[in-house]
């Protein structure tokens, strides 16, 4: 069993947590003017990374 | 608040022409962002202002997590020390420094910090699943 300690164990402890969002701008992602594209920018509409970025953040808010 | 960060482009809108293997999305000295519209905000500032380019380098956004935890021990002092770091990479899943992130995970196998991948889009994640040593 591995007894180090969890990033749980580690809140309990009172300990503050420091989040780093990183963002992938590699070109696989496809140039954000092809539909495809995963940074595709349509107005009034989230791209897969803002999509990603909100939901992620928006959990991790009350911790960050 | 967060940190947010940019990695395998050219931040043009920074002053940038070369490829940039990590920067501070906001495009400023500190890459603190409030709340999840400070990162959405920052984001977009990027995306319009970046070419994007390659390869997709984990290697120096690890090394940047690990001078950070360096230098809070050094603030605080080992038991002083309180900060857990969290880094959360958002990708379409390839790596292509797999052998150098992979010896720097190990080695910051017992510092408080986690990484987390958020796989974005269908593409093929086997290199994450490689890092993902859960097995």
């Amino acid at each position: 069993m591995d007894m180090r300690p969890s990033l749980v164990d580690y809140l309990k402890q009172g300990w503050k947590m420091d989040v780093s969002i990183a963002i992938d701008f590699t070109l696989s992602n496809m140039e954000i003017t092809d539909y495809r594209s995963l940074h595709r920018m349509n107005q009034g509409e989230m791209n897969q990374y803002e999509k990603a970025i909100f939901e992620v953040c928006n959990v991790m808010m009350p911790y960050a | 608040m967060f940190k947010a960060y940019g990695f395998g482009g050219i931040p043009i809108y920074t002053g940038n022409d070369k490829v940039s293997r990590l920067w501070n999305l906001n495009g400023l000295k500190e890459p603190n962002v409030k709340r999840t519209e400070g990162v959405l905000q920052s984001y977009q500032k990027a995306i319009h202002g970046t070419k994007l380019a390659g390869p997709s380098y984990f290697a120096g956004l690890l090394n940047k997590i690990r001078s950070e935890i360096h230098e809070n021990i050094t603030t605080n002092g080992l038991d002083g020390n309180r900060i857990y770091s969290l880094l959360i990479i958002m990708t379409d899943g390839y790596c292509h420094d797999m052998t150098t992130t992979k010896k720097i995970l190990v080695e910051m196998s017992g510092m408080p910090f986690s990484a987390v991948v958020v796989g974005v889009g269908n593409s093929d994640f086997a290199d994450m699943e490689v890092l993902d040593a859960d097995e």
